[in-house]
């Protein structure tokens, strides 16, 4: 019976992990340029204004920075060498998702790893609370309960 | 175990604090060119007037580069000095001017009613202003003989200010 429930467990668990690794492959990115434009676009912070990205700016600097990605994109330059460029010329916060080395990477990593502790963390506190309940008692045990009985 | 979770959230804690206490200020990048000390981007078109323009063509002079817009009250304040500059620097510099931020028609009709004789030049796909790092303007750029940035301007500036750069280089090339 408890091997039956382990396989349902186990089934479970690859039924999930292989609907979130399927949604991930699914997004596999924008079909055409102007997609692309686009998503670089919203992505990249205007330099002077607070928060805004480009796409939401009316500051000259946000539709500098709009023409000269649509311009990038047309010229066949990927993803990775227009935000360097960006970030060249206006500094690394121009890019709104933190950059994935360094200390910035920190921003990406510590989710992960706060999220697989918290499930190791589960994983032992099941695996302790299920190993107490299977603790046999002791002849010492069953001699307290027998004397309580007989005095009740 | 619970001091183990106690470390594993006070790391976290403190990462997320290094992080914070590292990265750059909002205004630092603002004051800082990439360009300084290397060659200036490639600039060239038509000319306002119609003659065409190429800065590589302009290898033994100063070229300052002014980014400006017509509704730009500190560029108005700023064209006295750029035509001082211009009128000093007749024989051994020129100014370029870029609208940035502005229509064609804007920026003909503030030359119309300011003034000035040297190249504006239409920033086609603002491909220059991304190039300079351009944020708002006025933002000047001194170029010295032979093609590299020396300086960079952000908001109004004077003829004397320019010269003090200029006189400074020359100073330290005659030394050398």
């Amino acid at each position: 019976m408890r091997r039956y429930r382990r396989i349902g467990w186990l089934l479970v668990l690859i039924i999930v992990s292989a609907a979130l690794v399927a949604s991930v492959v699914a997004d596999d990115g924008p079909a055409t340029q102007s997609e692309r434009a686009y998503e670089i676009k919203s992505t990249m912070l205007c330099p002077v204004c607070d928060g805004q990205n480009v796409l939401e700016s009316n500051a000259p600097v946000a539709a500098a920075i709009r023409a000269q990605v649509d311009d990038l994109v047309a010229e066949g330059r990927s993803d990775g060498e227009i935000r360097a460029w960006m970030a060249r010329q206006y500094g690394s916060d121009v890019n709104a998702n933190p950059p994935r080395s360094g200390l910035g990477a920190l921003v990406w990593i510590l989710p992960v790893l706060v999220g697989v502790m918290a499930v190791g963390l589960l994983i032992l506190a099941f695996a302790r609370w299920r190993s107490g309940r299977e603790i046999e008692p002791s002849e010492e045990d069953i001699r307290i309960v027998q004397a309580l009985r007989e005095k009740n | 175990m619970v001091r183990i979770v106690s470390a594993a959230a006070g790391l976290v804690l403190l990462s997320f604090v290094l992080v914070l206490a590292t990265r750059d200020g909002g205004n630092g990048t603002q004051s800082k060119s990439p360009l300084i000390g290397e060659l200036v981007p490639h600039v060239e078109g038509i000319r306002f007037d119609g003659e065409s323009f190429d800065v590589d063509d302009v290898t033994s002079g100063w070229v300052l580069i002014n980014f400006f817009a017509s509704w730009c009250v500190p560029c108005v304040r700023e064209h006295p000095e750029l035509v001082e500059w211009n009128r000093r620097h007749r024989r051994d510099g020129v100014v370029i001017s870029v609208p940035f931020g502005d229509t064609e028609k804007d920026a003909r009709a503030f030359f119309v009613e300011h003034g000035g004789d040297w190249p504006v030049l239409t920033d086609n796909e603002s491909a220059w202003a991304v190039a300079f790092g351009v944020l708002r303007p006025p933002e000047s750029f001194l170029v010295a003989p032979g093609g590299v940035v020396v300086a960079k301007w952000q908001g109004q500036i004077t003829a004397d200010e320019v010269d003090r750069v200029v006189a400074n280089l020359q100073e330290r090339n005659a030394a050398s």
